[in-house]
């Protein structure tokens, strides 16, 4: 029978730490000061860190309540990646959403709540429970994404959001009710074994079953042809929100999709690998040539994303070991690159209609924020892959894998698009290098608070210097990848 | 005798008959997330065929899980759609972009 055993609560002592002091927010929004609430979920953040830390070290690993929960080394890194995404997401945004009086207790807890979900979905060995975390973190980014409440843009944006995200959940929720038909049960490692037991003989729902959920998180990551939603969110939500949204769910998308693909749709490898490619394909054409054409700067961004995921997926399905190593490494880099990136902009927001709004609004820059102007340009080169930056690693990584497993076509499509791709990163760096501009309206806030300029500087430095002190990192997600490869 | 395949059809059907209200109606709102609902209920019709054909009762959980959770994104859904009917006094969805 049932009986509740501690270690599986110091599994997921950071998912109760986070949703504890998400409770304790909401109590004491009625009587504190927002800026209270933000200071208590940064703490919460260094605690849930902490709490991951130490069960890890005391060596918590395994299958805990049941088997619903899988905690590995891969789910470790996934957690910190999340906790990192999250806690740099926020700490660049209180400022900016102070400025623009849209803090509020809500923010920090809907944030601390959608970061348990995603824990959740990490640390998830089955379906039911990855289906709680998938929607946990779904709905307190569809409340956030209409945070700006008063503007038409924004609700429109949410609403959007709102539906393809449900209408992902959806595709998720079908895809699992056939699985669970195939395999009698919702667990990954029940599935897993009943896929290799009737290797020869699967039936047509189990393709079904897989498609669906595939093409669900591939709504969470916005690969083309699911990233309708993108650009328009991106456009119309407040900033400090698109900061958390293109950070944190995209990241746990990918991992998400790595456990589910490498664990229990393993043994139907040959049948995905192709499903993968074609979805990378479009994606990485069809987001770097519409980023082309943008001109607004949010949205160029969202396509920019959508290219990203492209070559994410490419990594995918360059299989085992190699291919979820070179993955791992894409999407931390991406991950660092894309806060950095958006604290930048949210750097150049201003009272004034918006602040900067089209790629033109950059002109000049480097006359009048040049520390600015500096590190943008570092983190483009860097997302353009320009050798010394970390964009060109986690580039080359990837590429390689691709070629390890043979899919030379595909590398070097992905080559020749990141050539495209170098040309608006680069035209960004021209803009704000090379373009005049007449009138100076230096009336952006600039620097945003010190904990802000801290996690850019580090975004910066690592942009920078990863090729020096990459070592520790590789050891990390080399036994990430070992463990996700089985 | 109605099988399993029955409850199956039926669930595709009224899955289809959601997906193509969310892709093809463009103009009421409320219409859309009628349609999401629809989804949802059929997935829980699957999950419910499925647990009753195998004996095994983890479906009929996670479709309790999932009625709980539809109610709740339901009420996020109408609460984002509010938002969005005080800004623009009418819920048609006319000057979206696709």
């Amino acid at each position: 029978m049932f009986e509740l055993y501690p270690p599986d609560f110091l599994r997921i002592l950071p998912e109760l730490i986070l949703s504890g002091m998400a409770l304790f927010i909401l109590t004491m929004g009625a009587v504190k000061k927002a800026e209270f609430c933000g200071h208590i979920t940064t703490l919460s953040f260094l605690l849930a860190g902490g709490a991951l830390f130490l069960s890890h070290k005391m060596g918590k690993a395994g299958i805990g309540f049941e088997g619903q929960i899988l905690e590995d080394d891969f789910s470790y890194v996934g957690k910190i990646l999340i906790l990192i995404a999250s806690y740099g997401a926020f700490s660049l945004s209180v400022f900016p959403l102070i400025r623009e009086k849209l803090l509020s207790f809500e923010y920090a807890a809907l944030t601390l709540l959608a970061t348990t979900g995603m824990l959740l979905m990490m640390g998830a060995n089955d379906f039911i429970n990855l289906f709680v975390g998938l929607e946990m973190q779904g709905l307190s980014l569809y409340v956030l994404a209409a945070l700006n409440r008063h503007e038409t843009k924004t609700a429109e944006a949410a609403l959007k959001y709102f539906i393809l995200g449900a209408l992902g959940t959806v595709f998720y929720l079908y895809g699992a009710g056939f699985l669970y038909g195939f395999s009698g049960s919702t667990n990954f490692g029940v599935l897993a074994a009943a896929i290799h037991m009737d290797a020869s003989s699967l039936p047509l729902g189990l393709y079904v079953g897989t498609l669906l959920i595939v093409s669900a998180l591939c709504f969470k990551i916005a690969a083309v042809p699911f990233h309708m939603w993108t650009p328009d969110v991106y456009e119309g939500c407040p900033t400090p929100v698109v900061t958390f949204i293109a950070t944190a769910p995209k990241v746990v998308g990918v991992l998400v999709l790595l456990r589910l693909l490498f664990y229990p749709f393993m043994a139907v490898y040959a049948q995905w690998v192709p499903l993968l490619l074609a979805l990378s394909l479009v994606s990485m054409v069809v987001g770097t040539f519409a980023a082309l054409v943008q001109t607004n700067l949010k949205r160029f961004l969202a396509y920019s994303t959508i290219g990203q995921m492209g070559y994410v997926l490419l990594g995918i399905a360059s299989g085992p070991q190699e291919g979820i190593q070179a993955v791992l490494m894409y999407i931390s880099l991406y991950l660092v690159m894309v806060l950095g990136v958006f604290g930048c902009v949210l750097c150049l927001q201003s009272k004034k209609v918006g602040g900067i709004q089209t790629l033109e609004d950059l002109s000049g820059l480097s006359k009048f924020h040049p520390r600015l102007a500096f590190l943008l340009a570092l983190f483009m080169f860097s997302l353009a892959g320009i050798p010394p930056f970390a964009g060109f690693f986690s580039k080359f990584y990837l590429l390689k894998a691709a070629i390890s497993a043979e899919l030379y076509f595909f590398a070097t499509l992905g080559i020749l698009i990141s050539v495209v791709a170098a040309a608006y990163y680069l035209r960004i760096i021209k803009i704000m290098y090379f373009d005049k501009r007449d009138e100076l309206t230096s009336d952006f806030y600039g620097v945003l608070s010190s904990q802000a300029v801290i996690v850019m500087g580090l975004c910066g430095g690592i942009s920078l210097f990863f090729c020096l002190f990459s070592d520790p990192f590789f050891k990390l997600i080399h036994h990430a990848a070992v463990v996700c490869a089985g | 005798m109605i099988g399993l395949d029955h409850y199956l059809l039926l669930a595709a059907c009224l899955f289809m008959i959601g997906v193509l209200g969310v892709i093809m109606q463009r103009r009421n709102l409320i219409v859309m997330l009628m349609s999401i609902e629809l989804m949802l209920l059929a997935t829980v019709i699957n999950f419910v065929a499925f647990s009753h054909f195998l004996e095994n009762l983890t479906g009929q959980i996670f479709s309790l899980i999932i009625l709980a959770v539809a109610a709740a994104e339901t009420a996020i859904g109408l609460a984002i759609l509010v938002v969005y009917f005080r800004n623009r006094g009418d819920i048609n969805v006319n000057g979206t972009k696709g």
